[in-house]
């Protein structure tokens, strides 16, 4: 390793790994970055989502801060693909079908589905273990919102 | 009041509730269930309002009468009203979708009154959900309060 290699411990990545509240802003941020577009009304439903979140009680602007910078820097640097398996690692099973909820929601918040959307949907399903029946309630329930 | 405001305004009938107040009096009647305004009812019903299909170009006045007209028969006609003006104002194309706002209103501050239970199968009732949506939609909004 070279001078500065090892003064900023550069070359070699930390590993990174998430608790409950960045895997569940993660999976989030994910489904919203999905199509490369974020719209007023995935804005809303992210608020709305990380205000009434119950793993996310207590959490001040600051950690909130931290958590959005971490999550981006992974997602920037990492990408997509090995955000949402960091999410699901972080998540315990209590909080999947929840969260996959949650991440149904936002799909379908601008009423528009876009095939990206879809593919991380599908993702976050098989890494969740999902079942297909909750997922199609799920699915069928925020549709159904979206429609009115 | 403008061109869109006046097609969306019922024509102002005190009586008659049009599609977007029935949606508007759904989600209040839910909020109001337990006699108390939680701030994540608040930000629910503001997102709800924003974000629906049916409200797109009402403007913000338009909006701030028709909270006051469903807040008004609320308080002068009763919750049974309420609901009962704001199904008639619904079509049967959103019913599924106002009710699973609704059922998602009662979950978001983490507890279901038994009040809020009761208005939940006022409404239930009022836009003719079968059983298994219902269920489903209970599963469904219980997950997420579980997150």
């Amino acid at each position: 390793m070279g001078l500065f290699s090892n003064m900023f411990g550069g070359g070699q990545a930390k590993p990174v790994s998430f608790n409950r509240q960045e895997a569940f802003m993660g999976f989030l941020l994910a489904v919203i970055a999905a199509d490369g577009v974020i719209t007023n009304e995935e804005i809303l439903d992210f608020y709305s989502a990380t205000n009434k979140a119950q793993v996310l009680q207590g959490l001040g602007q600051n950690d909130f801060k931290r958590i959005i910078d971490k999550l981006m820097g992974v997602l920037k640097k990492q990408g997509l693909g090995e955000m949402l398996t960091l999410c699901s690692l972080g998540t315990t099973p209590d909080m999947k079908n929840g969260v996959f909820a949650y991440c149904c929601d936002l799909v379908f918040s601008d009423n528009n589905v876009d095939p990206n959307e879809a593919k991380v949907m599908d993702r976050i399903k098989q890494l969740l273990n999902i079942d297909d029946a909750f997922a199609e309630k799920a699915g069928r329930i925020a549709r159904a919102k979206a429609s009115v | 009041m403008s061109f869109m405001d006046s097609i969306l305004s019922g024509g102002g009938r005190p009586d008659v509730f049009n599609r977007q107040e029935g949606y508007c009096g759904m989600l209040l009647a839910i909020i109001a269930a337990d006699g108390h305004f939680s701030q994540e009812e608040i930000i629910d019903f503001h997102s709800a309002i924003k974000k629906a299909t049916i409200l797109k170009g009402a403007s913000a006045d338009y909006i701030r009468k028709m909270i006051d007209k469903c807040l008004r028969t609320l308080d002068t006609k009763g919750m049974d009203e309420l609901i009962r003006l704001s199904a008639e104002g619904l079509t049967p194309d959103v019913y599924e979708g106002v009710f699973a706002t609704a059922c998602d209103m009662v979950f978001s501050d983490g507890s279901v009154d038994a009040k809020e239970i009761a208005v939940m199968d006022k409404i239930k009732a009022a836009l003719k959900i079968n059983d298994q949506f219902a269920r489903d939609c209970a599963e469904v909004f219980k997950a997420k309060s579980a997150v």
